[in-house]
């Protein structure tokens, strides 16, 4: 698959497009509250990738502009959550959406132990 | 009960020589130091399991990049065989695989996975292999301002 890959628009088109792609195939029926915690089909999503492009990620997954670059390093074998609460398939101001919603847990394997680090995106 | 909240777990690549000495690595197929290996393996017997953050029962899908970095790191941390992975489709088409996760009590998981170009790193361009210190002398000498990634995104070679 071509995709093409040099500016913050390409990425951000390519990424919101995986992001509607996770959101609508495993995500969505979660929200629409027709299932229990017994019956639920598995909802998480795995994404194993490289650091820049899972920065953005991140961001569009809370519809941040790329560029406002979030000074969040993920290491080498590093792992984030990111999850919601409630319903974002509708589109709503970002504000909105970090006040209520995300939640981003940063793990680092140090040794035998991790540490947990709950971080709260951009409160600025 | 109400159900589990739906997850996306995000991993980067564990340690490659470029990681390791800042070489911006986009394209170029660099494979995972032996730290790298050891680490991600410890990251997943700790994250990974039926009774952990990352419960394989729970994993509605998979996407991975398809560079051998991110498709090896996904190998360790489920502790699954990544080489029968279809490589990237043709064109319009992310391919579709399954993966076989063994479990730590024997119960091995059939998971959906998808090899896409959509999770690709950055192509970096004329800084591929180029560390950020580096960089910086190339702008200054172009008298180019200080690289922002994010804004400025990456200049082509072509």
């Amino acid at each position: 698959m071509t995709v093409t890959n040099r500016s913050p628009q390409q990425i951000t088109q390519r990424l919101d497009k995986l992001i509607e792609e996770i959101r609508e195939r495993f995500h969505a029926k979660m929200m629409s509250g027709n299932f229990d915690a017994k019956n639920a089909p598995p909802s998480d999503v795995l994404v194993v990738a490289h650091g820049h492009i899972l920065r953005a990620f991140a961001a569009r997954w809370i519809a941040k502009d790329i560029a406002d670059n979030p000074s969040l390093l993920l290491e080498a074998g590093g792992v984030g959550t990111l999850r919601c609460v409630q319903s974002l398939i509708q589109s709503r101001p970002w504000t909105d959406v970090l006040t209520d919603y995300i939640v981003m847990n940063i793990t680092v394997l140090t040794s035998r132990r991790y540490c947990w680090a709950v971080l709260s995106w951009w409160t600025r | 009960m109400s159900p589990p909240t739906p997850r996306v777990f995000i991993i980067r690549h564990g340690e490659t020589e470029w990681s390791l000495n800042g070489r911006h690595t986009g394209t170029s197929d660099i494979p995972l130091t032996s730290n790298g290996v050891s680490r991600v393996r410890a990251t997943g017997r700790a994250l990974v399991g039926s009774d952990r953050l990352i419960a394989p029962r729970q994993l509605a899908h998979i996407y991975v990049s398809p560079r051998s970095r991110a498709r090896t790191t996904l190998g360790l941390l489920l502790d699954a065989d990544t080489e029968k992975l279809p490589g990237v489709g043709d064109e319009g088409k992310a391919p579709e695989g399954q993966l076989l996760v063994k479990g730590t009590q024997g119960e091995g998981e059939m998971l959906n996975v998808t090899v896409t170009e959509q999770i690709a790193e950055w192509d970096y361009g004329e800084y591929e292999g180029v560390t950020s210190k580096e960089i910086g002398e190339k702008r200054e000498e172009k008298g180019e301002r200080k690289w922002d990634i994010w804004r400025d995104g990456c200049p082509g070679g072509e």
